[in-house]
């Protein structure tokens, strides 16, 4: 039995060792002086015959739907030349997906993927993707840089070379109820400092059994009959929680950014968001929950949630809130809801929708006040595949996503990356735009994570900061230190690994 | 005891006695009155069980499996209810008093030693528990030790002890407690034959040196004639004897104690009486005299007398009352009200009362009554039958009391018994020789320098003074 | 006549390898499927984990890059913060052991005693205590959530009450136990209960004749006889606690103090976010808490054996003896 056991070790020990010296697979380069596999007819121009490339995308559900007929679009346009297949995958899947397949099923890997932009750099740095300019060069299709939101285009650059073509981004936005403000004879708000006076003044109306409110909620109030908001607690018309996805992967670093901070040092790649800015920033929203004195706002604007996951959709439905935060692609679901509840007095016209530019900015009159954080996507090129025809087809379905999908695509709550396209005629003129899509900002105003290769620290230590400075628990701890902690930490962390 | 007296008045009573109360007119020191025991599943397991026992007295309970004789002790041990009776443990009434405060110790027939501790703390453990001094604990555990001889063996744990050495264990634990009354339930049926022999003479060895009042439980009758002075026969439920070890051998009260007692068991022979001469069989008999006479037509009377009465009584009485009381009084008697409530056939002891002396509930009173009285009249006609007629007898003879017609050496003796052996046993000091004589296997005892042989007719005789005759119906005893 | 000779020694040697080799095909058989499951998914990982603890990587591959030795585990002691995090999460682990391992044994062996009295419905009682454990951790610890949820909980609406369960460390704590022992009781009473089964009642009827209550019986004849059973019950459920994970993901995640909620194991799972880099000090770890949770295991062993009864009786015996 010993023996058996110590050869059972020693033949694990060697299989083991086998792993070991197996180094990083050699990523066949390819050589772009000559044609490869390229057929051209006689005028030059590359001939694409039932070239079949397969795409990864981290869409899901209605998303997904809506790329599909997209996609469908295109392959119908190219029929028999190039033809596209999608498989969609969630976002928490298709990392250890990928990492599985780069290491071990390089002949199942796609030839595309749509995922978001920020991972374009880890990609990159693991070999895994392909610089895309000499591609786009080679097909002879145009890749105007400048025609891209800045932001989303260095997401996707390192060291000069381009990982991707950027295609939309996307952050929360804000809904707020049209009826309740009119009734009350409050205006929409446009900037920090009117969302403030709008808040406090609803507080107070409401401690003052003033505030005139709607909405269907749980005692048996019906949608239309407005009632008199009650004075048992405070009215709080804009609740935020620290669970919600809105807060700590937007609104957070939007309040860090519209008061001047940064997300990553460029020089070094390291965090950048420990500075006197960020702090003001985080403060406004500190005041959010817990005002001070010092505060610009006296009442405050949320309840604690704590440790609540989200706020859900029912104080802004019941009518004990104004306002709220909403990702754009469920607007259209919001707006058949009160079409629904309130057909008889206005429908969805009793509500509207902004973007948070300005609103959590202290001064309105600097460029970067009317920033907004947001995450967007991009296509890349994977670096498994070797045959120029394919290569070169995958930029042409490049080009025509970015170019072609912008209105459709926008009413799926995502801006699209090239300016052009946000200032077309097919874009502007469709009345949905007119209707919502147009409050939600131009593709220039939206701000990512720039390109780092220690995104996941970074990220994680913000939102740690972020979560501990709007806990009830770490209350009396200044901003600053908190702030300062979490830095100290995630430096340490990225020294660890180099 | 038995007056009537005021809640208050009892309290106060029961207060200044320390919750025990003596009964200062008992001279015995353990009496059972009328004890009985129905078990929730409507089991009579102990009829009217009636005993007096004096300080110091070694009794054995002895019978076949099952005839309540574990009941009985458990019941003395507090381990099961009494479900109606008194029993008066050292003068004092003890139905209620939980098993510490009986002032008993108790043997079990699997030692139940505890596992985890060593022996020197299974002896103490009843003593540690009642916050004895350890000096005092110290004192009474080694002194019992020497009295066992278990010095060497303090520290073990049962595990490592062989079964002789337990059962010491378990004595030495109920030596430590100086209890007034030992209490053992077939101690020795888990040892080996040579063992069991040894701690025979071990136990007998230690009554004597303690002087403690014993009742013990067996199955095996020499265990009971050798070690008690005080014998109890039992069976399915009923006492059918007490007395010393001599009277239960000598003088059985019924058939069961005559083949019960005694190895090999006494031979039991069917016969007749007719007109002054007992028959074995219609070739061999013998006269007993007039004395026998006597006495048998004495014993029918009675008997014819007894039935009769029991005749009138049934006419008179209503059962149902009869019943009744019966139930009452047992109900009474602290017997659990939710056992009663129960509705299942099983567990309800008013039916299990009815099902007892009627057939099936009170629908076939009538017809049982009838039934019960035609038994007993059949019965009476049986005793009734004239002197001319043959009554029939059953006839015993214990194997010892044979002789070979030569060797005689009784009272009285018998005709003479011609046979062939069917089977010789050689017991080493005495052979057991079989017969086939008057339809029943023979057994005689002769001592093993007598001539045996199979082949040869042998004479045997027997001595009459030394017969036992039985009443067919009822098994008693006429002589 | 050597040739004869080494004819039956060849004979008798051939049968002798054709039993051996019949033996170790059965053996083989029976044994292999299990033999190579072992390998692969026991000694495979942990032979790969010790490697993987004495190189680094370099976050493209998951296959190691360097030989560095002792080095993961010395940055274990000495990085300020890779010690910092793992041993308070160490101490944060082992702190919530203590406490929840004599709970997790002292309720379900209550529930046993109880249900060892065999009151009426007993069986269906048995079974509704080993239900919860059968459930999925994830589905119930999401129910959890939203029935302590601080806003719009059920918990809170129904008593009336405003506590932010998930929000502070000490509650978060509390939930995390509750949620361990509802669903980690039914393991230990079913142990428990088969145990009590198997307690020799004629020594209860001793201890009544030697005059115990019920509490003494208890002490001295029912725990004894199930020493065996809480022994197998601490062990099981002191290593299963060590590696604390899944409660603490679901629950505690947005716990604003993390570093006073996350578990060895979560630490041990942080590192292997993103790329992997951080592989090396996560076998590291993995190793040092191995070894911790071993070391603690072979102390309880220790501490509860069976000691052997010495001889202090026997001698004290032989002295009166000579005194009297």
């Amino acid at each position: 039995m010993k023996r058996k056991a110590y050869s059972l070790f020693v033949l694990a020990a060697v299989l083991s060792l086998m792993g070991c010296n197996n180094t990083n697979n050699e990523i066949s380069s390819v050589n772009l002086s000559d044609d490869g596999d390229l057929v051209r007819d006689e005028n030059g121009n590359i001939v694409y015959e039932n070239v079949k490339l397969k795409l990864w995308s981290v869409t899901t559900g209605d998303d997904a739907a809506v790329q599909d007929t997209i996609i469908n679009r295109f392959n119908q346009l190219y029929n028999g030349m190039i033809n596209v297949e999608v498989t969609h995958h969630s976002r928490y899947d298709i990392e250890s997906l990928l990492a599985n397949t780069m290491n071990f099923d390089k002949d199942n890997a796609p030839n595309l993927i749509f995922n978001h932009g920020s991972k374009a750099v880890e990609y990159a740095n693991n070999k895994w993707i392909y610089d895309v300019t000499p591609f786009f060069e080679k097909s002879e299709i145009q890749f105007d840089k400048e025609d891209f939101a800045s932001s989303l285009l260095d997401a996707v650059t390192l060291d000069g070379a381009t990982y991707g073509m950027p295609i939309d981004c996307h952050s929360v936005m804000m809904e707020m109820r049209l009826d309740i403000l009119e009734k009350n004879n409050l205006k929409v708000p446009t900037n920090y400092y009117e969302l403030v006076e709008v808040c406090d003044e609803a507080a107070e109306l409401a401690q003052n059994n003033n505030l005139w409110i709607r909405g269907e909620n749980s005692q048996g109030y019906d949608a239309i009959t407005w009632r008199k908001a009650s004075n048992a607690e405070e009215y709080t018309a804009f609740p935020i929680s620290f669970g919600d996805m809105w807060v700590h992967e937007f609104f957070g670093y939007t309040a860090a950014i519209q008061n001047g901070g940064s997300l990553v040092n460029p020089e070094n790649q390291y965090p950048g968001w420990y500075s006197q800015e960020s702090v003001n920033g985080l403060q406004v929203l500190k005041d959010w929950i817990f005002p001070t004195e010092t505060s610009v706002n006296k009442n405050p604007l949320s309840k604690d949630y704590g440790s609540s996951y989200d706020v859900g959709d029912e104080p802004f439905r019941n009518g004990s809130a104004i306002f709220k935060l909403q990702g754009p692609w469920s607007y259209q679901n919001d707006l058949n809801d009160f079409d629904r509840t309130l057909a008889k007095d206005g429908g969805s016209d009793n509500i509207t929708t902004r973007n948070i530019g300005k609103m959590l900015a202290l001064d309105d009159s600097k460029p970067y006040a009317s920033k907004i954080k947001g995450e967007g996507h991009a296509l890349m090129m994977v670096s498994t595949t070797t045959s120029l025809t394919k290569l070169c087809a995958e930029t042409v379905f490049m080009d025509y996503i970015a170019y072609s999908s912008g209105i459709e695509w926008a009413k799926r709550g995502h801006i699209p990356a090239v300016n052009s396209v946000a200032q077309s005629e097919d874009y502007r003129n469709d009345p949905e735009y007119d209707k919502y899509i147009k409050y939600w900002g131009a593709p220039e105003d939206y701000v990512v994570v720039p390109p780092t290769k220690f995104y996941t620290h970074i990220d994680n230590y913000f939102k740690g900061a972020l979560q501990k400075i709007l806990a009830a628990s770490f209350k009396d701890q200044s901003i600053d230190s908190i702030l300062k902690q979490e830095y100290e930490d995630c430096i340490a962390y990225i020294n660890l690994y180099s | 005891m038995k007056e009537q007296v005021t809640p208050k008045e009892a309290k106060q009573i029961l207060k200044a006695t320390n919750n025990k109360l003596v009964d200062e007119t008992l001279d015995s020191f353990v009496t059972l009155r009328n004890i009985n025991k129905i078990f929730p599943n409507g089991v009579h397991a102990v009829y009217d069980f009636n005993l007096e026992l004096n300080k110091n007295d070694f009794v054995a309970l002895v019978g076949p499996s099952g005839c309540g004789k574990s009941t009985t002790l458990r019941m003395i041990a507090g381990l099961e209810e009494i479900t109606s009776g008194e029993l008066y443990i050292n003068k004092t009434y003890s139905n209620y008093l939980p098993s510490k405060d009986r002032d008993i110790a108790m043997v079990f027939q699997s030692y139940a030693l505890y596992p985890q501790m060593t022996v020197f703390d299974n002896i103490a453990f009843g003593l540690k528990i009642r916050h004895i001094d350890k000096k005092e604990i110290e004192e009474r555990v080694f002194k019992a030790a020497d009295i066992l001889d278990l010095g060497p063996y303090l520290d073990r744990k049962p595990k490592e002890l062989s079964g002789g050495q337990m059962q010491r264990v378990a004595l030495g634990r109920a030596i430590v407690r100086q209890a007034n009354l030992f209490l053992m339930d077939e101690p020795l049926s888990n040892l080996d034959a040579k063992l069991r022999v040894q701690m025979r003479s071990e136990i007998v060895r230690i009554h004597k040196e303690i002087g403690a009042t014993t009742i013990y439980v067996t199955h095996d009758q020499v265990e009971a004639l050798t070690m008690a002075n005080v014998i109890v026969v039992m069976n399915k439920g009923f006492i059918q004897q007490v007395g010393s070890a001599m009277d239960v051998y000598n003088h059985p009260a019924n058939l069961f104690v005559a083949t019960f007692i005694g190895s090999p068991s006494m031979n039991i022979i069917l016969g007749s009486y007719k007109d002054g001469m007992c028959y074995l069989s219609p070739q061999y008999s013998f006269n007993l005299g007039d004395e026998f006479k006597k006495k048998i037509f004495d014993f029918r009377l009675n008997k014819i007398n007894e039935l009769q009465e029991m005749l009138e009584k049934i006419d008179e009485i209503n059962y149902e009352e009869i019943l009744k009381m019966e139930s009452r009084q047992i109900y009474k008697r602290g017997q659990d009200k939710s056992n009663l409530q129960i509705k299942s056939k099983k567990t309800n002891i008013f039916t299990a009362l009815k099902e007892k002396f009627t057939k099936k509930g009170s629908e076939q009173e009538q017809d049982n009554q009838a039934e019960i009285k035609q038994k007993i009249t059949e019965l009476l006609k049986s005793y009734q039958t004239s002197s001319l007629e043959s009554i029939p007898l059953k006839f015993g003879i214990r194997p010892e009391a044979f002789y070979l017609a030569d060797s005689f050496r009784g009272k009285m003796k018998s005709p003479i018994i011609e046979a062939k052996p069917s089977m010789i046993e050689l017991l080493g000091n005495e052979y057991i020789v079989h017969f086939n004589l008057f339809n029943e296997d023979i057994q005689i005892k002769l001592e093993n320098t007598e001539e045996v042989s199979n082949e040869q007719i042998m004479k045997i005789v027997f001595d009459i003074d030394k017969l036992h005759i039985f009443d067919v119906e009822s098994g008693l005893t006429i002589r | 006549m050597k040739q004869t000779t080494t004819l039956i020694e060849y004979a008798t040697k051939k049968e002798h390898w054709k039993n051996n080799i019949n033996k170790a095909g059965i053996v083989g058989f029976f044994l292999g499927p299990y033999g190579i499951c072992f390998a692969l998914f026991f000694i495979f990982p942990l032979v790969f984990g010790i490697i993987m603890s004495l190189c680094s990587f370099d976050g493209s591959s998951i296959y190691p890059s360097q030989f560095v030795g002792f080095d993961n585990f010395t940055k274990l002691f000495t990085n300020p913060i890779l010690a910092r995090d793992f041993w308070k999460s160490v101490w944060v682990t082992i702190r919530f052991d203590l406490i929840i391992v004599p709970l997790s044994i002292l309720i379900p062996l209550g529930l046993a005693l109880l249900i060892s009295m065999k009151p009426p419905g007993y069986k269906f009682f048995r079974s509704c205590i080993y239900l919860p454990g059968i459930f999925p951790l994830t589905a119930t610890g999401l129910i959890l959530l939203k029935m302590f949820d601080y806003r719009n909980g059920f918990i809170n609406a129904f008593f009336n009450v405003s506590i932010d369960w998930f929000g502070q460390t000490n509650t978060a704590w509390f939930m995390i136990g509750l949620f361990c022992l509802w669903c980690g009781m039914g393991g230990n009473f079913i142990i428990l209960c088969a145990g009590l089964e198997n307690v020799d009642k004629t020594l209860f009827e001793a201890a009544s004749v030697d005059g115990c209550n019920k509490i003494d019986k208890f002490f001295h004849i029912t725990l004894p006889a199930i020493k065996p059973q809480l022994f197998i019950c601490l062990f099981t459920t002191f290593i299963g606690y060590m590696n604390l994970y899944g409660q603490l993901l679901i629950l505690a995640s947005n716990t604003p103090d993390q570093s006073e909620m996350k578990s060895a194991v979560f630490r041990i799972q942080d590192m292997l976010i993103g790329n992997s880099k951080g592989y090396g000090y996560a076998a590291a770890m993995g190793i040092c808490l191995g070894l911790i949770i071993i070391v603690i295991a072979v102390v309880q062993l220790v501490v509860t054996k069976e000691r052997k009864g010495g001889s202090k009786h026997e001698e004290k015996f032989m002295a009166w003896k000579k005194s009297r």
